[in-house]
Parts: C-alpha cells; sequence; structure tokens
C-alpha cells in the first residue's frame, strides 16, 4: 500500500482521482488494474486495521452527518470517515437490485426509468459475487443469472427450512459473510459490522485483489471541490490537517464518497444540474416477531433468509416493493423456560422513492441533509406488507411485536442521479456528469430510484460497469 | 466518650451492613436465584455453572467501582424482590441471553447433551455464535 503526503500528491499529474475508499471507488479502480495509470485514492479518515477495529468498537465515536428533519422521527444517516468507508460496517448481504427495479417508470407508472438495464449490469453482478466470494443459491431463481454463485448458500434456520420447501419466494440470503474463500467461514457471531474473526468482505481484508503499482493512497484529506478548465475536471482541492487546502491535477476525477458527500462537492464545486442533492432517500424498515411452535436458528449466518414474496407485481403503482430478511442472529429468544428458540425474527425493508424535498444543501459550505421523511408509497407497501406477511408464513405463528420504523437501513441512495438527459439527472448512464465527462460518480448516490434490495452488490457492480468504460 | 463510642458503634454497623453481603456475593446471588427461577434448582448443580455466574458478574458494573459496590449491596440485601430497577431487570435479561446463547444450557435443558459446557461469557465481548449456529451438533 503506497501511501503519499498532500505535497507529494501535488507534484504529480494524476491520471485518475478516486474520492473515498469504499466499494464505489475499488469496484471502478479494478478495471483500471494492469492499464499503467497513475491513480490516486483520497480518504478522509485514517487507516485503522481490523485488529484495532476491534479494540476501539465500543469508543469510536459516531460520524455525524448534520441534518434539518421535519419528518417527525428519528432519522440516522450512516457513514464512516475511515479507510475502506462503509466496507468496515456493513453487514455483508448481497441481494441483487431486481429487473423491474430498473424500470418503475415503464412498468408501473413510477418515479424513472434508469438508462442502464439489469442485462447491462448482470455480468458485473457475477464479477463482483466473485470479487466478494459470495455465497447464495443458485436454486433459488428470482432474476437470471449469467452464471453460478462462487460459494454454496450457508445453512438455513430451522424456520426458513420450511419456509424455503413451502414457496419458492423465500430463498437463502446471499451475502459476502464468507461460506468458502479467501476469508475464514462465518462463525454466527451475529455482530456483522465488525466481524470478530473478519469473515465479512470488507476493502481493507481484501486490498491485494485491488492492488496495482499505479495505485497510491492520499488518507487524512478531505476532498472539498472539483476544480474544472474549459468543461472539463481538472483534479480536485483537498483539505489536509498538516498543509491545508491543496490542489491536486488529474485528468479524470471519480467521486466515491458517498451520496452525501458526493453531492456537496458538486455543490460546492458549482457543477452538475439544479437535480444535484435532491432526491436523497433509503429505504425503511420494521422489524416483525412472531411466536412459533417449533426452535428456530442453528443458521450458518446472521441473515440466513429473505422473501421476495412482497417484493414485485403491480402493487407497485401504489405500493412500495419490500423485500423480508430472515435472522438468525443475534436471535431474538422467549425468555420463558422451554420456548427460549421458539420465535420468529423477521425484518420488513421498503424501498422509497426521490422525492425533491429530501436533498443536501451546503450551509456554510457543509453539507446538511433537509429530511422531510420517507414517501407515502413506502409507508403503503410497509402497510401491505404487515397486513400480507401472516398468509406468506406457511406454519401456525403468533405476530407477538412489530418494531417501530427504523431511523436507518444505512442504505443512502440518490442526490446524483443517473438519467438519459441533463433534465433527468446529473450523471449519464456511463455514470459521467452531465456538461463533465471527466467527472463521474460513483456508488448508490447514481442510483435512479432506490430499491428494497440492499444497494452494494449492484452498486460495486455498477462501479465495475462504469470503471471499464473509462 | 460516650458519644465517640457510639459514633463508632453505627460506623461498624454501617460497615458491616455493606460488608458482609457484598463479601457473600450479591450479584452472583441474584444470577443464581435467577437461573433458578428460569430453570429450576436443578441447575445450580451442574458442573462448570458456578464458574459461568461468577466469571459474568465480574462483568457487570465494570469501570465504575461505586455502581458495583451499590449493585452489590441492593442484590445482597435482595433488593431486587423488593423492587425490581431498571438496571437489575437489564442485568438479569442480559444475563439470561448471554447463557442461553454461548452455553450448551438449552441442549442440557433439552438432554441432548449431559455436560454444562460454555465459551465466552462476558457479553461485551462479540463471540462466535457456536451453540445456536450450524456449527451446533444440534442441527437437524
Amino acid at each position: 500500500m503506497k501511501l503519499v503526503s498532500a505535497e507529494e500528491a501535488q507534484k504529480t499529474g494524476w491520471d485518475v482521482i478516486l474520492v473515498g475508499t469504499s466499494f464505489a471507488s475499488f469496484f471502478f479502480a479494478y478495471k483500471l488494474k494492469g492499464k499503467g495509470l497513475k491513480v490516486l485514492f483520497v480518504e478522509r479518515g485514517p487507516y485503522v486495521d481490523h485488529d484495532r477495529q476491534l479494540e476501539n468498537r465500543l469508543h469510536r465515536p459516531a460520524d455525524e452527518v448534520a441534518q434539518e428533519n421535519s419528518s417527525g422521527q428519528r432519522k440516522d444517516w450512516t457513514v464512516r470517515h475511515q479507510f475502506g468507508g462503509c466496507s468496515n460496517c456493513w453487514w455483508g448481504n448481497t441481494p441483487r437490485l431486481q429487473p423491474s427495479d430498473f424500470e418503475l417508470r415503464s412498468r408501473y407508472g413510477v418515479a424513472q426509468d434508469w438508462p442502464v438495464s439489469y442485462a447491462d449490469i448482470e455480468p458485473y453482478m457475477i464479477e463482483a459475487e466473485y470479487l466478494m466470494d459470495v455465497a447464495g443459491s443458485d436454486e433459488a431463481g428470482y432474476a437470471p443469472r449469467s452464471a453460478p454463485f462462487p460459494f454454496p448458500p450457508h445453512v438455513p434456520s430451522r424456520a426458513e427450512r420450511r419456509l424455503f420447501e413451502a414457496a419458492p419466494s423465500w430463498q437463502p440470503m446471499p451475502c459476502a459473510r464468507s461460506n468458502g474463500g479467501r476469508r475464514p467461514a462465518c462463525c454466527v457471531s451475529g455482530t456483522c459490522n465488525l466481524c470478530p474473526i473478519d469473515a465479512k468482505f470488507t476493502i481493507l481484508n481484501s486490498l491485494d485483489l485491488f492492488a496495482d503499482d499505479g495505485f497510491q493512497y492520499l488518507l487524512d484529506a478531505e476532498c472539498r471541490m472539483v476544480e474544472t478548465a474549459a468543461g472539463r475536471a481538472a483534479g480536485i482541492v483537498v483539505n489536509t490537517a498538516d498543509a491545508g487546502p491543496v490542489t491536486l491535477r488529474a485528468d479524470f476525477v471519480g467521486l466515491g464518497a458517498n451520496p452525501i458527500y458526493n453531492s456537496a462537492i458538486l455543490l460546492r464545486s458549482g457543477i452538475g444540474s439544479e437535480r444535484v442533492g435532491r432526491g436523497i432517500h433509503e429505504q425503511l424498515g420494521q422489524f416483525i416477531w412472531a411466536d412459533i411452535p417449533f426452535d428456530n436458528y442453528y443458521g450458518g449466518t446472521s441473515l440466513t433468509g429473505m422473501g421476495y414474496g412482497l417484493y414485485d407485481g403491480d402493487f407497485r403503482r401504489e405500493a412500495a416493493s419490500v423485500l423480508i430478511e430472515s435472522w438468525n442472529a443475534p436471535p431474538s429468544l422467549r425468555l420463558e423456560r422451554g420456548k427460549w428458540l421458539r420465535r420468529l425474527k423477521l425484518k420488513l425493508v421498503a424501498e422509497d422513492l426521490p422525492q425533491a424535498s429530501n436533498r443536501v444543501v451546503l450551509k456554510d459550505g457543509e453539507p446538511v441533509v433537509l429530511w422531510t421523511g420517507h414517501s407515502d408509497y413506502t409507508y403503503a407497501g410497509l402497510a401491505r406488507g404487515r397486513e400480507l406477511l401472516p398468509s406468506l408464513i406457511p406454519f401456525e405463528h403468533e405476530i407477538v411485536r412489530i418494531g417501530g420504523f427504523e431511523p436507518t437501513e444505512a442504505h443512502i441512495v440518490g442526490g446524483t442521479p443517473m438519467a438519459w438527459d441533463r433534465a433527468g439527472g446529473v450523471v449519464d448512464r456511463k455514470c459521467r456528469v452531465f456538461g463533465t465527462p471527466d467527472l463521474a460518480c460513483l456508488g448508490a448516490g447514481v442510483f435512479t430510484t432506490g430499491s428494497a434490495a440492499n444497494p452494494t452488490l449492484t452498486l460495486a457492480a455498477l462501479s465495475l460497469y462504469a470503471g471499464e468504460l473509462l | 466518650m460516650k458519644m465517640r463510642r457510639r459514633m463508632f458503634l453505627m460506623g461498624a454497623a454501617a460497615t458491616a451492613l455493606v460488608a458482609v453481603p457484598v463479601s457473600l456475593g450479591g450479584t452472583v446471588g441474584f444470577l443464581k436465584r435467577t437461573l433458578r427461577d428460569h430453570f429450576g434448582p436443578d441447575v445450580l448443580n451442574l458442573d462448570g455453572v458456578a464458574d459461568f455466574v461468577t466469571e459474568f458478574a465480574s462483568y457487570s458494573a465494570q469501570g465504575s467501582p461505586a455502581k458495583k459496590l451499590a449493585a452489590e449491596v441492593y442484590f445482597a440485601w435482595h433488593g431486587d424482590q423488593m423492587k425490581m430497577i431498571g438496571p437489575a431487570a437489564a442485568l438479569r435479561d442480559r444475563f439470561l441471553y448471554t447463557i442461553l446463547t454461548r452455553s450448551n444450557i438449552i441442549a442440557v435443558q433439552q438432554q441432548r447433551a449431559a455436560q454444562f459446557d460454555y465459551g465466552l461469557a462476558d457479553p461485551w465481548l462479540p463471540a462466535c455464535g457456536q451453540y445456536l449456529s450450524a456449527a451446533a451438533d444440534e442441527t437437524l
């Protein structure tokens, strides 16, 4: 890992600068390997290895995002200022966005279609799954796949065995929590935000996959803005603790910070359309606990199952898609003697739609999220899910508790959406900013619409796709 | 002189009021009562259960000697039976959750295992979920 100081970085003319060091930047960079390019990764946080993360896990302060929340409900935004970004703290679930997720307008008259299709991205989804050693089931066909999963699915929980047998909409949750491959096998700690044995794919534990002689890293340096000349990206300005503002020159800039900070960088730079920062959103989740007449759990990882029974159909004209998660660890226990394991822990996760009122703005040069709340569409999806869920569980059960709306799913989407033209979004189908072709936005910020599925696998695939087009 | 003697006796009584029950292990006693109430009295006769209880108790109220002392006195005088305060209920639930997930006590209770066995008792440290995971022999 070649670290470089701000002064040294300033003296070099970089072929590519990538802002941020999580999935978005690294999967883009994967396609630049072996091309003899000088690539600089710029990370605002420090490098903290896995052992030190474990030592400090109880004392690490959360990275706060400023917001003005008028929704009437608590809202949290998960960001990570650290080398590897959110790859350090994600849980490792890798369901794909489904074909319908790319075509909400044409199929259901809602929101906007993506300018790329599932078929365009699918080969890169396979590639991302192989880079992450994803474990999943080839038998559980829902969306078409062009290759099998690299590794078989984890052992399902006892309840899931019955669910999988009863209906094909219940399937193993694909994940990057190892079930074979380069990392130790998942040991079901149920603390996947920081795996004690490093079984989950992270940028840190997979750096060798992304290594290239031309790649260098500048840490503790925050990208403030992109500099342009004659309508082309010319470099970035970074703030460092030691050297103050420094200008770094590059022929191409990729912003892979996250949807909030990518938006802020564009807003500071005066680049992009009036759409920049608008429509930021994320899924809304709700836990449901049911008592069941048999012992559950004994599965092979934390989230072992998922249900597509509420995912897609004509109802999406009016109500959001919902993915059902089935949790194995940490288990929810019944503290009744002899009935400890007779519990089913599910979570409904609903997609949201971009709304112009939810947006990132700058105040005193810093990003502030103006949050007015999730859409009615989302709440309608969850209401539909709560109503129909009992019909999807093929064994006796009693729903004993429905949790409140979760303050975050840690899946921020939007702000720099992809569209066919400048009127519809901020970036084109290659993830390049309209009007500034040497500047790309990477990550879930470019999703035209969100999804009920976890975004990471798809955003990694999108970065591979965009990187190949460079 | 009388006054000084009275004060000395009162101080000694107060010290005894705190020290005696603490020396008897207030938190350990509470955890054992919790186990007995939940699993029945025989659970306390299992080899290894006492060690698990002692180890778990050593992790409660870590980093705050004052809280630790207050908890010991509260539990030693069976304060939980007079009024179960929030932190005591939380400790009870955390203890039950920890022993249920980090030992084979469910297998023992279901007579699928004869010997009690446990892993990491510190609830603040992440641990592999061997007893309720696919790695457990109990898997169907």
